[in-house]
């Protein structure tokens, strides 16, 4: 059962008299527990097209249902609430609420489910650990190095249990070191608990490691398996 | 919900030196604010009770026409208003008097004078003219003719005690008298101006020289106990004796009325306008730590904070920085109110205008607590317009403008 | 050059120069309205006691200020005059005999009364008392009358051609009783004039009293009436202080300054509280600009921009911001004072007794004092420029490398 799919999905701008599309007719279905990268080049339309899965973004023409859900007819706090509840998100900077730690960060959007304080502690202990990050649990961001930040934002992703996980560049401004950290953990998560990632990304070591790559080119989608 | 405060609270302290500015300008400014009414209000209030104690009282009796034409003619019988007014329980003290007005002279100077013929216990009661005595005697037992004259009327005079003056005023009937009286007292009052107009003398002896029985008096004038009977017993008084002028002292003086009214609605426009200087500050400030936070809260809506809840927390952040120093400045302001009402300020440099208002050089601060109220309602009010618009903001931003990468 | 880069600086960020600019705007504002109110109310207050009674300067027998007194009057001197015209500043002298008597008609009782002898050729020159007439005329060349101010007429119900009765106490004793023929009433504006003054001529008045070829005082009129000091030293050179003092209306009415000076002292220490907010503001604007600007600093002084150049293009920037506050104040002001000033607040409620039981008309005239604009912008933008050397401060202490890690 595709958790994600995608039927006739278009975006299209106006630029002067021209009109850009940025996402042409896009059919697309993602499966439960896959590990799949979206690639292209700038301005081949894939950032639009992981706004409009992520529900960030509304389409100009066609459907997207997560979940079974018609997303693109949500407005405002309604799509903002289906966000929290079924889809992750990693950015590749800025993810994380300065002002709060990494177990506050992590708890943070377990709170705005409304889940009690125990089942927060706990799982937003549970989570650290499993991303490496148990000792630093109680740092701020900016305590933190670029990997270990990334890595809280995987973490905190994954705390409100959701369907799948969008990844935007995540390891565009990483070293070597940490980027390979992160997909490690990232790869582990997904093959022992089958938690579904979708990356946009440039990073040829994330190419490397997705059992499925979908090429944007120019508002449209080519796979190569 | 909690969490929205805990981060806010937090987010006011990114910018230290910027959140303390804020606040720093709203605890000064509330503070002065309220120091200043409360100098005002102190100010009015002794005016109003200096003037009420030693000149006006609370009502005052007179024949109506004598209100219009203030001649000797007009008098009333003293009798039943005093059957009326004596032994009533809300009466502090009163006193009747007769009038007269003509000219003061000695062999140096004469002038314009009010003469005032009392009845000295009742008069000390009511308007402590005992008290304002600097030398002589008040009013000996034995004697012709005593009169009390201010030390400005004196010092014109060339008078001192136990010298001769003339009093000359018209009789009502057409005649001018004019009769010697002996200075027996000399009393001070903070206006000069009083001093040298007004003269007292025993009410017999004027009713005498008038030709009046002693029951024939100009006027009565009476001092309560409480404030909130005044209008009371004026209605009660013009029932009973509907031909006479009955006054309370906002009629007497109605810009002391005027100014009582207004100073409240004075008080709060002093600090409405401080308030709206503040807010600028204050909105200033929230949108700059709105708009350098685009990007976080961009994201922060994407992870799903609603538009309500970061709405909020901006307003949250925006009522912390009002509340660490409205409340603060509210408290001290207090203190120093309170501190300032026990010693008073000494505004020396303007003792002599200060006597034409009728009060003394030493002004204690005062404000009726309600206002404290009224301020820490205003400067919420006031917070609360200054946060909605960079709230509304931050409503604006773009999520996807997160996702845009470099 | 640099000026220009300083003003296009101030529209990067056009929201938060508004909002500083407005506040400015705001502060400078309310002060200039209020400020032009009051200066306005004083003035007015002035002029109106001050022509009412003593004239701008007054040249009198030392000490009669103080008792007024006929005993105390100077003699009538052409030679003196003559000496004294020679003085530039002086524009006219007044030659005035004042005294007290009562005044008594068919009609009514005595009531006080203030007599004042005067050269009426130059009463009607310098201060318009001609027309002041409301009914009938100024005694005619050879006619020796009267004229009574208007409530004064009407308390003792007498009109043009009745006749006036005056006993009072004359020179060295004497007693001076006259009857005059009521030839004019006079509308003298100040109420308390109104209420209590008779015009006579001067040699009527001499006559009267047994003052002959004596002066109560010479009033000067000077040619320009703010340089008063300059006139009263000058005029005391020329005159031998133990026969004549000079004095100046602050001199002889030292309440009336210092009552309004009471009332300004509050104006100003609110304006204090305000231009304090404001400043507050301000700062943190310039907080703000100059911290999220610190990489840019860093890169311009590694380029090689000398720090005073950049020191100076940051300084012009917020000093400019004030400028366009403060000129942006200043205009809007304008409407509403210009407005005012022709046609001034007409009192009522309470407040017009209020003004006229203090000798003044009861309106509210708003002053176009220029001053009041210099002094006003200029204290705001003062404190703006003092503020702004704090971002001079951080452009000479920063240090490049450490700003652009920013």
């Amino acid at each position: 059962m595709a958790i994600i799919e995608t039927k006739n999905l278009s975006r299209l701008y106006q630029d002067g008299d021209h009109i850009i599309h940025a996402v042409d007719k896009v059919n697309l279905e993602i499966e439960a527990g896959e590990f799949t990268a979206i690639v292209g080049p700038s301005g081949s339309g894939k950032t639009t097209l992981l706004n409009l899965i992520g529900g960030l973004d509304s389409p100009t023409e066609g459907e997207v249902i997560v979940d079974g859900k018609a997303i693109h007819k949500l407005k405002d706090n309604a799509l903002i609430n289906f966000r929290l509840q079924h889809i992750g998100f990693v950015f590749q900077a800025y993810n994380l609420i300065p002002v709060l730690s990494a177990q506050e960060n992590v708890e943070f959007i377990m709170l705005l489910q409304n889940a009690s304080a125990r089942e927060r502690k706990t799982r937003a202990q549970e989570l650290l650990k499993a991303v490496g990050l148990e000792a630093q649990m109680h740092k701020r961001p900016a305590e933190l190095s670029g990997g270990q930040q990334q890595r809280v934002a995987v973490a905190r992703a994954l705390a409100s249990k959701p369907s799948f996980v969008l990844a935007d560049e995540p390891t565009a401004n990483l070293d070597s070191k940490s980027t390979e950290d992160l997909l490690d953990i990232m790869h582990k998560l997904n093959q022992e608990e089958g938690i579904t990632f979708i990356f946009s990304t440039h990073d040829q070591r994330v190419i490397d490691r997705a059992s499925r790559i979908i090429y944007v080119e120019d508002g449209q989608i080519k796979e190569n398996h | 919900m909690k969490t929205v405060f805990k981060i806010a609270w937090r987010n006011i302290w990114r910018n230290k030196l910027r959140s303390a500015v804020v606040v720093c300008s709203i605890f000064l400014g509330i503070w002065a604010g309220i120091f200043v009414s409360a100098f005002s209000f102190g100010l009015n209030e002794q005016r109003k009770e200096s003037m009420i104690r030693n000149q006006i009282s609370h009502i005052q009796i007179h024949n109506s026409t004598w209100l219009d034409q203030k001649e000797v003619a007009y008098t009333f019988s003293a009798t039943a208003v005093d059957d009326y007014l004596n032994k009533d329980p809300r009466l502090k003290a009163y006193a009747t008097r007769s009038k007269a007005s003509g000219m003061v002279s000695s062999a140096h100077y004469s002038g314009a004078a009010q003469i005032i013929g009392v009845n000295p216990n009742a008069e000390a009661a009511l308007s402590n003219l005992e008290e304002k005595l600097t030398e002589g005697e008040y009013f000996p037992e034995k004697g012709r003719n005593p009169v009390l004259i201010g030390r400005a009327l004196a010092k014109k005079l060339e008078a001192k005690i136990g010298s001769r003056i003339i009093l000359n005023f018209s009789d009502g009937q057409g005649n001018i008298i004019s009769s010697a009286f002996k200075v027996k007292g000399l009393y001070k009052d903070v206006s000069s101006k009083m001093e040298e107009l007004n003269l007292y003398v025993r009410q017999s002896d004027l009713q005498t020289l008038l030709g009046l029985e002693s029951v024939q008096v100009h006027e009565i004038a009476a001092l309560l106990k409480e404030d909130a009977d005044i209008e009371i017993l004026q209605q009660e008084l013009q029932a009973n004796f509907p031909a006479l002028a009955i006054q309370s002292w906002k009629q007497i003086s109605p810009e002391l009325a005027y100014a009582d009214e207004i100073m409240t609605q004075m008080l709060y426009i002093i600090i409405g306008i401080i308030m709206l200087a503040l807010s600028f500050g204050i909105i200033n400030t929230m949108l700059m730590a709105v708009l350098e936070r685009r990007k976080e809260l961009g994201m922060l809506m994407c992870v799903g904070m609603s538009r309500t809840k970061v709405f909020s927390m901006i307003m949250v952040e925006t009522f912390y920085l009002a509340l660490l120093g409205g409340p603060l400045g509210i408290l001290f302001a207090y203190y120093s109110v309170w501190q300032g009402s026990k010693s008073g300020l000494d505004l020396a440099a303007f003792s002599d205008g200060l006597a034409t208002y009728g009060i003394d050089s030493v002004i204690y601060p005062a404000l009726p607590t309600s206002f404290y109220w009224g301020t820490t309602l205003l400067v919420f009010i006031m917070t609360l317009l200054a946060a909605i618009y960079p709230a509304r903001r931050a409503l604006k931003l773009n999520p996807v403008e997160t996702l845009r990468t470099i | 050059m640099l000026i220009k880069i300083a003003w296009r600086n101030i529209w990067r960020n056009k929201r938060r120069s508004l909002i500083t600019m407005a506040s400015v705007a705001f502060a400078l504002f309310f002060a200039l309205i209020m400020r032009s109110m009051q200066l306005g109310t004083y003035d007015q207050a002035y002029a109106s006691v001050i022509n009412a009674t003593t004239g701008y300067l007054q040249i009198q027998a030392p000490g009669y200020w103080e008792k007024q007194s006929l005993e105390k009057s100077i003699l009538q001197s052409d030679s003196l005059q003559i000496k004294l015209r020679q003085n530039k500043q002086l524009k006219a002298l007044l030659p005035r005999l004042e005294s007290f008597g009562l005044l008594a008609s068919a009609e009514s009782e005595t009531r006080p009364g203030f007599l004042r002898g005067i050269d009426q050729e130059l009463e009607f020159e310098y201060f318009g008392l001609h027309e002041k007439i409301v009914a009938g005329s100024f005694p005619k060349p050879g006619q020796s009358a009267v004229v009574l101010a208007e409530k004064l007429a009407e308390n003792l119900a007498l009109k043009v051609g009745d006749s006036l009765v005056i006993i009072g106490q004359g020179y060295q004793g004497m007693s001076a009783n006259g009857k005059f023929l009521i030839s004019g009433i006079a509308d003298l504006k100040n109420p308390k004039a109104n209420k209590s003054t008779v015009y006579l001529k001067l040699a009527d008045l001499q006559e009267l009293t047994g003052a002959y070829q004596r002066l109560s005082a010479l009033v000067v009129v000077p040619e320009n009436k703010n340089d008063l000091y300059a006139l009263k030293q000058s005029l005391q050179s020329q005159l031998d202080a133990q026969d004549y003092a000079v004095l100046t209306w602050r001199d002889m009415m030292p309440e009336l300054i210092q009552a309004m000076e009471a009332d300004s002292a509050g104006g100003l220490a609110m304006l204090f509280i305000l231009y304090l907010v404001i400043g507050f503001g301000v700062f943190g604007t310039i907080l703000m600009l100059t911290s999220e600007r610190m990489r840019e600093f860093g890169i311009l002084i590694s380029l090689g921009m000398s720090r005073f150049h950049l020191a100076f293009t940051t300084y012009m920037e917020t000093t400019l911001l004030a400028l366009l506050g403060v000129l942006s104040g200043s205009l809007l002001a304008l409407p509403i004072t210009w407005y005012y000033h022709v046609n001034p607040i007409q009192l009522g409620d309470g407040m017009d007794k209020m003004m006229e039981d203090y000798g003044m008309e009861p309106i509210i005239p708003f002053s176009l004092d220029p001053s009041i604009w210099l002094n006003n912008g200029g204290a705001i933008l003062l404190i703006c420029l003092v503020l702004s050397l704090y971002a001079v401060l951080i452009v000479y202490r920063l240090q490049p490398v450490k700003a652009m890690r920013q």
